[in-house]
């Protein structure tokens, strides 16, 4: 019995050890893409109530100096130009690793400058972000109102952890 | 032949500096005398201040020492006085004291560009809930800037800190200048581009994130006042833990 109780310690010891050693890592970066198609439909609820759909391209700047190619894919239900959205961001390293993320967040302040703030998961990784999990912040602005050339600027603070570290 | 050309460029600057002051001191005495717009301010009036959503009662508008409405050292814009508003809202929920707060704003902006720099005006003076707070930079004849006063540059003065059941509320005045060197004199180009530039460059590199947009009810336009490109609204930013 006594054994059985040792060897319990044990395990549970070495599972609690090996855990704590999964190290978190920190990615920041910014994000600044143009839009290159809209699509959306009045909503005849509410006046100026618009859902649609968009994509975006641009490029993630590291805060190593490199730069990454992002494609922005996301869904809006704006009234007068805020409200909610959620944004999907597949960033391709220099070395082709991927990144997939996703916010949920919101458009507030107006609809012609805009500001977002989301939280943010990330969802899957290729290459050297194989296994990656992790959340975090994003917040941004755009500077015009949401059309098919609008430039859009974020920024990305995250932790992360791989499934090898 | 360098000996010739440096002192030449010497003294071409010294020139300029000179000349700009100059004009803008007799602007300044032309206001006191003239503009209906710069009587001396003893009590900031209840028109002249904003209680928005959560927030405590903030002046719309920068100060000069002598607490009148600072008028952007005389200039004029289409021919009126120029009035400075309040653009920049500034939540710190973070900082445990006033010289903490002062502390993280000043190190945030050198993040966000905005350095301490010589070369502009100083002493202003902004209205957050109950009292006038004096500018920071407190230096004398400083203010933050994204670049030297020689140059094209955004820049402003900040308010506060004042604090209210543990949060600490600045306010912020900043427009953007250019340099026109053949005259030579700084010259007024927006409020909206310099309030911008900063907020956007705080929310990217330092703690202080976008939060929302405050109906500071500030854009004037009169026979004789504007306040130029400013829509009437200052950007949130918010230090929050």
């Amino acid at each position: 019995m006594k054994k059985i109780i040792f060897l319990s310690f044990v395990i549970f010891f070495t599972i609690t050890t090996l855990s704590s050693f999964a190290q978190t890592n920190k990615l920041r970066f910014g994000l600044k893409y143009q839009i290159k198609s809209l699509n959306y439909e009045f909503v005849d609820d509410v006046p100026n109530h618009k859902m649609g759909v968009s994509h975006g391209v641009g490029l993630a700047y590291m805060k190593d100096g490199s730069q990454a190619n992002v494609n922005v894919y996301f869904v809006f239900d704006y009234t007068d130009g805020n409200g909610n959205f959620i944004e999907n961001y597949v960033v391709q390293m220099s070395d082709v690793s991927k990144i997939s993320i996703k916010a949920d967040g919101t458009s507030f302040g107006s609809a012609d400058d805009p500001m977002f703030n989301a939280n943010v998961t990330i969802m899957s990784g290729t290459g050297e972000y194989e296994g990656i999990k992790g959340k975090g912040k994003m917040t941004g602005n755009r500077r015009s109102q949401l059309d098919d050339k609008a430039t859009v600027n974020l920024t990305f603070e995250l932790e992360y952890t791989l499934k090898n570290q | 032949m360098k000996f010739i050309i440096r002192t030449y460029l010497f003294l071409f600057l010294v020139l300029s500096i000179t000349s700009c002051t100059e004009k803008n001191k007799s602007n300044q005495q032309t206001q006191t005398n003239q503009s209906p717009d710069n009587k001396k301010i003893d009590v900031v009036q209840p028109e002249d201040v904003v209680t928005p959503p959560n927030l405590p009662p903030l002046g719309k508008w920068m100060y000069t020492s002598e607490k009148k409405y600072s008028d952007w050292l005389g200039e004029k814009l289409n021919g009126k006085t120029l009035r400075e508003p309040v653009n920049i809202v500034i939540v710190d929920s973070i900082s445990k004291s006033a010289d903490d707060a002062k502390n993280l704003l000043i190190k945030n902006f050198k993040l966000a560009g905005f350095e301490i720099r010589s070369g502009h005006s100083g002493g202003y003076l902004g209205f957050i809930e109950k009292m006038l707070y004096t500018q920071l930079p407190d230096k004398p004849d400083h203010a933050f800037a994204d670049k030297p006063f020689e140059e094209d540059n955004n820049h402003g003065r900040i308010f506060g800190p004042c604090l209210i059941n543990g949060v600490y509320y600045f306010t912020g005045a900043f427009s953007r200048e250019k340099v026109v060197v053949n005259i030579p004199v700084h010259q007024f180009v927006s409020f909206n581009a310099a309030r911008i530039q900063l907020s956007e460059n705080l929310n990217t590199n330092s703690t202080y994130k976008f939060a929302g947009k405050v109906d500071m009810k500030n854009r004037l336009e009169t026979e004789s006042i504007t306040t130029g490109d400013c829509d009437g609204k200052a950007i949130l930013l918010s230090a929050a833990k």
